[in-house]
Formats: structure tokens, C-alpha cells, sequence
């Protein structure tokens, strides 16, 4: 079976500083994987490379059988290839439904109604204020938000960008558990945290960054079991 | 009593005039932060496209039927020299400094004012009056012609016109801007860009949207400005985009509702000026020192202008 996603030699540079030095992946139907690793290990780039958003200077990335480093980042997401950014990146002035249309805003089917109440269940909280302007809410609120957007143009892979970045322990727990859910209901999941325990729990697959290279991967329970990860990534001597 | 109604009557027509050419101004710069200083120039070209629809079409009628093709006419000609700027002269510098494309604006804006003085009165097969001078703007029956008198207070027809092409503008925009799908991506883009194309938007259609609306606001107020002086010449965008552009900024620019409402308060404050401010330094010479000093004075006080938010901060 071939691989939902597929990055290859992947090399991306701001200028002549490569944040991405030649890292290969895979991403297969049905799992969560997850890149860990510290601040300025490349994988914001890595996904803004997938997205569009940025281009390699080497490399193929291919999903679905298509090379995306061709397509214009706004084609990418109606080929099934979502992207909550890190920083949740809502739009603050809009209301919480107008954030959500936007998530569907390369579909044009009669569904997209459905799919709005499936986020409302989803993540409730964003159903009682929907008609709230997004930029008034809590960091854990825009969270969900930005997850709920991204659901909102039917992905069949979700890339998620450190969901639980800056928020408390409890809404981390919120987060991560629906990571799991969007998972049980179909949804593939490349998770890119710095939070590595709770990420690592979850994965099927794990890649350890290291500044621009893949040093370490395998299964999430080899990677939570590795030496070098609890010594790293988990604050254990 | 009657001097202010009246001065409250001409300051309402000069500030819809404002109102309809600073929207082109704050809908560019709310998406690309670009000041498209030859935006004042497609409003020229908006009323240089209703006379030149009147001249191939309907030399010599002038009933209100024509008004509509005029208008039709003015808004392809702005929006077709809108687009054809965008895509030409500032896409390439979309990642440029952002001093390059203000100089690239004044460039334009040159290019253009001359492009209609020399060439306007020699396109082949169309005996087009010549540009250097005045050219005599058409007179539509109804909308020009005997003023309306309430009391002691005179009403041109064609501030009726602006007041009400103002109204119709401004409404269809809310629609655009808050209704359709079109107008929220337009939205998500000036609110951030690169989540936006995140979403599938593709940006670059947004900011040809933006250049194409305010096209068309700026040439209904071509066809407004024709009427109301009868007569349009190449420099007609200079004084009218400044002021415009001064009025954006007055309601903070990147604000569709500041650029009217911003619009509308610099008429009326220059309306006012010329009748009350008393001495040497009042009457009609200094309406445009009390305008910009309006400028100045809500700079100081308030630098994001009447409606406009302080920047938000991204989470």
C-alpha cells in the first residue's frame, strides 16, 4: 500500500539558513504520527512546506499519489489536506461561524450545514457563542476553533500544529483527547508538539527532529521507551 | 439656521463624493497595505468612460435612460484600468519593499493623467473632443438641471445623485462584505493572509476583488462629479484622490465604514469652514487648510482615525 503522504529528501531554506535539511517521512491511512522535537527543530516548516505556504529547494512531497510542491497552497486544501496552524491563527474579527464557514470555503456541496453542527458537537462551547467575535476567546477556546475549521473542509489528513501550545494542563487534556476522537471517527493525524508524553501516547508512528534532520523514529511506545527521548523530550535523567 | 442647513446640504454631497472614492482607497490597503495613490486617477478615467459611453452611444440625448449605460460605461473603463494596474505594475511587487510600489503608485498616476491629455481627443475613428482643456460633461435630464428649493435652501439635482449613489454603494457593499462567501474570504485575507489561503482563498483573486470594487465606487463618483461641475478634465483625480485618501485615513483606513463615515465628516468640515470660520481666515481659499487640519488634529488625538481598531494581536 502506498503511503497517504510522502515526503522525501524534503529540503527547505529561509534564504541561505536551511530549517529543513533533507528529511523523509510517511504518513499512512489511518494513523496519527507525530514530529517531535525543540523550537527551531524545522517542523512548522515542515507542514507550512506541505501546505504551500512555504516551497522546498529539494525534495518531492506527495499526497495521494499527487506532488503538492507544484500546487498553489489554496488548491491544497481541496484535495483532502487540512492545516490548523500553530498559533491557531483564528480570524479575531470574524464570529466563530464565519470562522468555520471558512474552513469549508473550497466546498461547494450542500453538506457543509451538517458539518458545522458535527463541530458544534464536537467541541460544544463553540455552539453557545458562535455569534461571539473568535478574538475574544480563551487560548484553549481558539484551539478548538482552529481544529473545528480545519474538520470543516472534510480532511482526510489533519495536520495539526502544537495544539496544546500555551494552554492548561486540563485544556491540553481536552485537546489531545479529541486528537483521539478525530482519529476514531477516520481522520488521519500528522501532529507536530512539543509536548512529547502526550503525543507520543497517541501516535501510531513518531519522528524525533533534531535542528533540520530526522535523528531518531519508530513507534510511539519504542520512542516514550527510548533513553534518548525521556532524556530529551521528557525531562528524565 | 438656513447657512448651516445649506452648508450641511453641500458638505453631505461633497463628503458622499469622499466617501465613494475613499473606499477604493481603505478596501486596497485593508488586503495588500498598499496606499494606491493612483487610485484618483481611476475615478478620472470613471468619468472619462461615461463620456466617452455618451459619445459613441448617445451624442446629444439626454434622458435619464442614458444615465444607466454612462454609468455602466464608467465603471468598466475604472475597473478595467484597476485591474490591468494590479496585474501589471503591482503584483510584481508584492514581496518588494514597500516603498517600490507607493513610487510604482505615483508612477501610475502620472502615466495615466498624461495617457488621457494627450491621447484622449486623437483615438483613431472617434472624434473625442480634446483632453488638454475642460471637456463638457454631459447634462442627464432629472439628474441635472433646475435645483430643488425647501425654504431658503437650494438642492442640486445631482447632490441628490451623489447622496443617493452613496447610499446604494454603501449598502451593497455591507451586503458584499458581510453576506457573501466572497466578502468574507475578503475578510480572512485582510485579517490574515497566509491562514486565509490556508482555507483554500486564493488571495491573489481577492486582491483583483478589492482593486475591482473600489474601481467601481471611484467611477460612480466620476459620473457624480461630471454632474455636479459639468464639465471633467485629467486632472479632476488629483485633488479628489488626496482629499479621498485623506478621508480614508480620517475614519481609519483599512475600515470600509470609516472611509464613508470619514468621507462624510471631511465634507461636511470643509462645507462648514468656508461659512463659518470667520475673517481672513474663512471663506472658500482656506476650505482645504481646515480640511487637512482636521487631519492633522485626529492624527494627533486619534492615529487609528474615527473608526478604525487598534490592531488586534494575533493569538
Amino acid at each position: 500500500m502506498s503511503a497517504m503522504l510522502e515526503v522525501k529528501d524534503l529540503e527547505v531554506a529561509y534564504g541561505k539558513i536551511k530549517a529543513v535539511k533533507g528529511i523523509t517521512f510517511d504518513v499512512q491511512e489511518g494513523e496519527v504520527v507525530t514530529l517531535i522535537g525543540t523550537n527551531g527543530a524545522g517542523k512548522t516548516t515542515t507542514l507550512r512546506t506541505i501546505s504551500g505556504l512555504l516551497r522546498p529547494t529539494k525534495g518531492s512531497i506527495t499526497f495521494m499519489g499527487k506532488d503538492l510542491t507544484s500546487v498553489p497552497a489554496h488548491e491544497i486544501v481541496s484535495l483532502g489536506l487540512a492545516h490548523s496552524p500553530e498559533g491557531r491563527r483564528i480570524f479575531p474579527k470574524l464570529t466563530v461561524e464565519e470562522n468555520l464557514l471558512l474552513g469549508a470555503f473550497s466546498r461547494k456541496d450542500r453538506e457543509i450545514d451538517s458539518d458545522l453542527q458535527a463541530a458544534y458537537e464536537l467541541f460544544p462551547i463553540l455552539e453557545e457563542r458562535s455569534k461571539q467575535p473568535a478574538g475574544t476567546f480563551s487560548g484553549g477556546e481558539q484551539q478548538m476553533l482552529a481544529m473545528g475549521r480545519a474538520m470543516m473542509s472534510r480532511p482526510k489528513l489533519l495536520m495539526l500544529d502544537e495544539p496544546s501550545m500555551g494552554l492548561s494542563p486540563l485544556m491540553m487534556k481536552r485537546i489531545m483527547s479529541t486528537v483521539t476522537t478525530l482519529q476514531e471517527q477516520g481522520t488521519t493525524i500528522l501532529l507536530v508538539e512539543q509536548n512529547a508524553q502526550a503525543a507520543l501516547k497517541r501516535a501510531t508512528k513518531g519522528y524525533v527532529l533534531e535542528v533540520g534532520n530526522i535523528v531518531l523514529a519508530g513507534t510511539g511506545q519504542e520512542l516514550l521507551a527510548s533513553d534518548d527521548v525521556r532524556k530529551a523530550y521528557l525531562g528524565e535523567d | 439656521m438656513d447657512a448651516f442647513a445649506q452648508q450641511l446640504v453641500n458638505g453631505l454631497t461633497l463628503g458622499s463624493l469622499y466617501a465613494l472614492i475613499a473606499v477604493g482607497y481603505t478596501v486596497v490597503y485593508g488586503i495588500v497595505q498598499l496606499i494606491n495613490f493612483a487610485h484618483g486617477e481611476v475615478f478620472m478615467i470613471g468619468a472619462f468612460g461615461a463620456l466617452s459611453t455618451w459619445l459613441v452611444l448617445f451624442k446629444g440625448q439626454t434622458g435619464l435612460w442614458v444615465l444607466p449605460i454612462m454609468i455602466i460605461g464608467a465603471i468598466i473603463a475604472s475597473v478595467v484600468t484597476a485591474v490591468l494596474m494590479e496585474r501589471i505594475a503591482y503584483r510584481p511587487l508584492r514581496n518588494a519593499p514597500r516603498l517600490a510600489p507607493l513610487i510604482t503608485a505615483i508612477g501610475i498616476s502620472v502615466f495615466l493623467q498624461e495617457f488621457v491629455r494627450l491621447f484622449y481627443g486623437r483615438v483613431p475613428f472617434l472624434d473625442f473632443p480634446d483632453a488638454k482643456q475642460k471637456v463638457p460633461f454631459p447634462q442627464i435630464d432629472v439628474v441635472t438641471g433646475k435645483a430643488f428649493e425647501i425654504g431658503n435652501v437650494t438642492i442640486q439635482r445631482s447632490a441628490v445623485f451623489t447622496v443617493g449613489a452613496l447610499i446604494m454603494c454603501a449598502a451593497a457593499l455591507w451586503y458584499f462584505v458581510n453576506r457573501t462567501k466572497m466578502g468574507r474570504g475578503m475578510q480572512a485575507v485582510s485579517q490574515d493572509p497566509d491562514t486565509a489561503r490556508l482555507m483554500g482563498i486564493n488571495v491573489d483573486r481577492v486582491i483583483v476583488v478589492a482593486f475591482a470594487i473600489g474601481a467601481a465606487l471611484a467611477a460612480i463618483a466620476g459620473v457624480a462629479q461630471g454632474l455636479q461641475v459639468t464639465n471633467i478634465n485629467f486632472k479632476m483625480g488629483f485633488l479628489a484622490g488626496l482629499k479621498a485618501f485623506t478621508a480614508a485615513v480620517l475614519g481609519g483606513i483599512g475600515n470600509v465604514w470609516g472611509a464613508v463615515v470619514g468621507g462624510v465628516t471631511l465634507g461636511i468640515v470643509e462645507a462648514m469652514a468656508v461659512q463659518f470660520i470667520p475673517g481672513t481666515f474663512g471663506g472658500s481659499p482656506w476650505k482645504d487648510v481646515w480640511a487637512f487640519a482636521l487631519l492633522i488634529i485626529v492624527l494627533v488625538f486619534r492615529p487609528q482615525g474615527l473608526l478604525g481598531a487598534k490592531v488586534v494581536d494575533r493569538a
